[in-house]
């Protein structure tokens, strides 16, 4: 009976109307079959259905759009990432959407395998001065054979002087309506390592609104959550990259697609000691 | 399909020395100088726990003579004692053996074990330890060989891991394997649309395997319990903890005796529930194991309590006292409902950990500490504590070991290709996987947690009438067939939206989203609970059911002819002492309500008055009211008739307890002249113990209906 109904609904979906009246449910299982029987059909639907209201339906379509040839995958994309206002969805589409860099980071104090106190011994603030900053409007500053995070990258003029601590819109340097993608780079001796601790992790207050992070050329993790990301801190264990007592490379890719953006709060290093 | 193999009776070849059939009341490394409280708190087991008798550079106990003192002390005080290994030290052998990364960088956090060289470092030390242990006294019950030691746990990507998997697998390990879990699904190009893969998808087989045996510590844990078995002729029991702080895989822990895992009480005191439920689909892979389950006495402050006092709130007295303290004490309330909770399910031992949290330091005592991070927020736990011991956990501990879960009409699917790879883990206490799983419980639908592996190997079991798949982005092509079979047999399927999209599910798991505000979070959780059941209640009237979520119920067989039913409030507010944070509701209100279960009772017992109780028959269902003082709970034995008076015998130094009612685990109360009241169950009609020390007489008080009856020596 399920069978029998459910081929019924994706005839329906092909034809509009019956879709409100199915529930997320059945409308989600239906497009699916209809994906299974027929790629094509399932992809002009998701084409004419940009604005579906339903988060579980509009989930599925975000992964079966990966299935599209590049070209209308963007345009899809684009055109739903338009029309969606649930931040579920909105989720899945920048995770689906974004910079291929992926590291699996979880600090050991948001390790909910890990039962043992989180003892802070030392925070070390990064500089909020000596930064440099230049943006990456082609999108591709990770490629190349010395891409941006490359510890002997060698910095052009194009890499201007900027703070963090705040919007990126507020640097001239930057330019007040920017929105994209903005490398930062900065330089910075560490002090001796602290006895004591045995975890690292660098600390970010905010970045506007989704940041991918290298230390000394090695990628270390990232913050993408989309827009809502923008005001939430986030950190990353560090430990297997920094080089105590010596000079760090530390780079910051950031995307901003609205309003503010860039590593507008503090930065600050933690030296930890938790009894594992 | 195979018989689902349920959790039951085991074969109670372990248990505490002085009655084996009692339940395990163990204290976790509490070294044996905290006795009198221990015994005080109703523990009949002692652990130690001091570190500074280890060498962690030549991993040996500097101090043999410790363990006998130890032994020696815990038996004056008249408690069983553990000896806990811990010799695998991670910064021990660490430093020596570090794991490997796939970028060639070396964690010295982390020992690499498939470095044959460390792993016999370590079976070597186990070996010394064992050989100054006096396995030979009666009162050294367990040996624990180590404890959470799989928190960090990560492929050493070393040609002695690649030679291992393949010797296994007959397959190299998948170039997309570089860290201790698999990439997320959305992150790999090729995996399969739909997302449901085969059984033996490479980087699915290579993780179930890393984390079934490839770290190697279940095959460490596995050479301690038989070695200890071998020495004790299996008298001495072993156990490890934390079991389910893994993936949702089989094998954890080894072929130990026992497994273990502790819970906090907060936000939700009745998560031991769920996390006991857990324990039981990982004991399930290896049939026979028994399962304990440990309270946290002490409670983060993180979760209670995070960082300064809100303003305009007045601060409480630990807060004058200890502003900077890192562990609480579990508040009371929370910690009596955790204990109800914890008897409501069948497991042959409950432990508790409480260390300067729950016996207390003065504010002078806790500066001079160095443990500091410890206080005694709430002197009323330990209290509440021994209070429970001595009403239910002592006398009724045999009977709550004893009678076995129902099979089961509900069930949460752990899916382990979720876990790996759309990071849907529990760890033992939390996620939205483990959530689904509390609004089961405080809906009082009594969940069973499946594994993957259980479907593989025994399909879903036949009692299942609803399957909740919270989370299960990925499921293996086994679990799928399985969950469609189940569908088509007319099982009903509740998910998510996250839920593979073959499946078409009957209706959605409720909704629930932490907000870390304590009234709004437990009432958001009763809400969906509620749903929940409304949306299992229209095909599935489920065996217990309660009138109001505050009351949360559990009912398990006791005979065939008998349930042991526990009811426990769940009725909570903001209290004084971290309610000014609203993150945690500490405080118990009263509750009332009716419950109901699925048997026609003839009568009704409390087993703490040991008295009959009022009851109804409505629709063939019996149906009690039940008034509640906070967080307070109880025990009721519904038998199909009432019981008959218990027969008592005694032959020289034996005592043996008959009963008509075969099909009924009847608790008794057994009193000899001179000795303290020894505690038991009457199964299959029978109860019978040898008493050292020549004729006794014995006068046998049934804990249900409170008759007594007695023999002289020789009746």
């Amino acid at each position: 009976m399920r069978h029998l109904t459910f081929l019924a609904l994706a005839f329906g979906l092909c034809f509009g109307g019956v879709a409100d009246v199915l529930d997320a449910r059945q409308r989600r299982y239906a497009l699916w079959q209809m994906f299974e029987a027929d790629r094509e059909t399932a992809f002009e639907w998701m084409e004419k259905h940009v604005d579906e209201p339903a988060p579980s339906v509009g989930v599925l379509m975000v992964e079966l759009s990966r299935q599209m040839p590049q070209d209308r995958r963007e345009k899809f994309i684009s055109a739903f990432a338009a029309a969606q206002t649930n931040l579920v969805v909105r989720k899945e589409i920048s995770r689906a959407t974004t910079f291929p860099f992926k590291r699996d980071n979880v600090p050991v104090s948001q390790n909910p395998a890990n039962d043992h106190p989180v003892i802070l011994v030392q925070s070390i603030p990064l500089p909020l001065d000596g930064w440099r900053f230049r943006h990456d409007t082609a999108g591709n500053g990770h490629l190349g054979g010395k891409p941006y995070y490359a510890v002997d990258f060698r910095l052009t003029p194009s890499w201007r002087e900027v703070r963090i601590g705040c919007f990126w819109e507020e640097i001239p340097a930057v330019g007040r309506a920017y929105d994209g993608i903005g490398w930062y780079r900065l330089e910075w001796k560490l002090p001796p390592r602290p006895e004591t601790a045995n975890v690292f992790e660098l600390v970010f207050g905010a970045v506007d609104e989704e940041a991918w992070v290298w230390i000394n050329g090695e990628y270390v993790g990232q913050h993408v959550e989309g827009v809502v990301g923008w005001n939430k801190p986030f950190r990353l264990d560090v430990a297997r990259e920094l080089k105590w007592g010596e000079t760090n490379v530390i780079v910051v890719r950031v995307n901003d697609t609205e309003n503010g953006g860039g590593i507008w709060k503090p930065v600050t290093l933690e030296a930890i000691k938790c009894d594992f | 399909m195979a018989a689902a193999v349920l959790c039951g009776v085991n074969a109670l070849a372990f248990g505490p020395s002085g009655n084996p059939d009692d339940q395990i009341r163990l204290y976790w490394q509490g070294n044996v100088r905290m006795a009198s409280n221990i015994v005080e708190i109703g523990c009949n087991v002692a652990m130690n726990g001091d570190s500074s008798i280890y060498d962690y550079e030549t991993l040996r106990i500097r101090k043999p003579a410790f363990v006998r003192k130890e032994l020696t002390a815990a038996k004056s005080a008249g408690l069983d004692y553990v000896h806990y290994l811990k010799i695998a030290n991670h910064q021990a052998l660490g430093a020596k053996y570090p794991t490997v990364g796939r970028d060639r960088s070396k964690d010295f956090r982390v020992p690499d074990l498939s470095d044959e060289r460390c792993f016999s470092e370590l079976k070597a030390a186990a070996v010394a330890a064992l050989d100054i242990t006096p396995l030979d006294d009666p009162n050294l019950v367990g040996i624990q060989p180590s404890s959470e030691v799989r928190d960090r746990s990560h492929p050493s990507f070393t040609p002695m891991l690649a030679e291992r998997y393949r010797a296994c697998s007959g397959k190299g390990i998948p170039t997309e394997a570089t860290g201790r879990f698999a990439p997320n699904w959305r992150d790999m190009e090729d995996f399969p649309v739909g997302r449901v893969i085969p059984d033996d998808w490479p980087l699915y087989d290579f993780y179930s395997w890393f984390w079934r045996e490839g770290d190697r510590w279940n095959e460490y844990q596995s050479f301690v319990a038989e070695e200890v078995s071998k020495r004790t002729g299996g008298r001495v029991w072993t156990y490890y903890d934390p079991v389910v702080r893994t993936p949702p895989v089989w094998g954890s822990g080894g072929s130990v005796t026992l497994v273990n895992h502790w819970v906090y009480c907060q936000p939700d005191p009745y998560s031991i529930s769920h996390l006991v439920s857990e324990e039981n689909a990982m004991a399930r892979g290896r049939p026979g194991q028994g399962v304990m389950v440990q309270i946290q006495d002490i409670a983060y402050r993180a979760t209670m309590a995070p960082k300064e006092l809100p303003e305009g709130k007045l601060p409480p007295a630990w807060y004058r006292a200890c502003p900077d303290t890192k562990f609480l004490t579990c508040p009371h309330d929370m910690m009596r409902e955790a204990i109800w909770g914890a008897y409501s399910r069948r497991t042959d031992g409950v432990c508790h950990y409480g260390f300067n949290s729950l016996f207390g330091l003065s504010p002078e005592e806790y500066a001079e500490s160095n443990a500091k991070g410890y206080f005694t927020s709430d002197t009323k736990t330990r209290e509440v504590i021994a209070d429970m011991a001595r009403r239910i956990g002592i006398p009724l501990g045999p009977l709550l070991r004893a009678a076995p879960e129902h099979a089961p009409r509900v069930a949460v699917l752990e899916s382990a290709p979720s876990a790996f790879f759309a990071a849907r883990y529990t760890w033992g206490w939390a996620g939205s996987v483990f959530d689904v799983g509390l609004l089961a419980v405080k809906a009082s639908l009594m969940p069973y947690v499946l594994y993957t592996e259980q479907i593989r190997r025994d399909g879903i079991p036949a009692s299942v009438e609803t399957l909740l798949l919270p989370g299960c982005e990925v499921l293996t092509e086994t679990e799928f067939a399985a969950i469609k079979a189940f569908q088509k047999r007319g099982g009903i399927v509740l998910a998510d939206m996250w839920c593979v999209p073959g499946i078409l599910p009957d209706g959605d798991i409720p909704e629930f989203v932490r907000t870390k505000m304590g009234d709004a979070d437990y009432a958001a959780i009763g809400a969906a609970a509620d749903k929940l059941l409304k949306t299992i209640s229209v095909k599935h009237l489920p065996y217990v059911v309660t009138s109001t979520r505050d009351l949360i119920a559990h009912a398990r067989k006791a005979g065939s002819a008998a349930d042991l039913l526990v009811v426990y409030n769940d009725r909570r507010t903001l209290g004084d002492d971290v309610g000014q944070w609203n993150a945690v509701l500490e405080k118990g209100l009263p509750a009332s309500g009716k419950v109901s279960l699925a048997r026609k009772a003839g009568a009704v017992y409390d087993l703490e008055c040991h008295c009959r109780v009022d009851f109804e028959i409505v629709c063939g269902r019996t149906r009690l009211t039940v008034d509640l003082k906070p967080a307070d709970g109880v025990a009721l034995l519904v038998v199909d008739r009432p019981l008959a008076p218990l027969s008592v015998r005694t032959s020289g130094d034996v005592v043996t307890v008959t009963s008509a009612d075969r099909d009924v685990m009847i608790p008794i109360g057994v009193t000899i002249p001179g000795r303290r009241t020894f505690y038991g169950v009457v199964k299959s009609g029978v109860w019978s113990k040898s008493f050292d020390g020549g004729a006794v007489g014995a006068s046998v008080k049934n804990l249900a209906d409170g008759s007594v009856t007695s023999a002289s020596p020789g009746d």
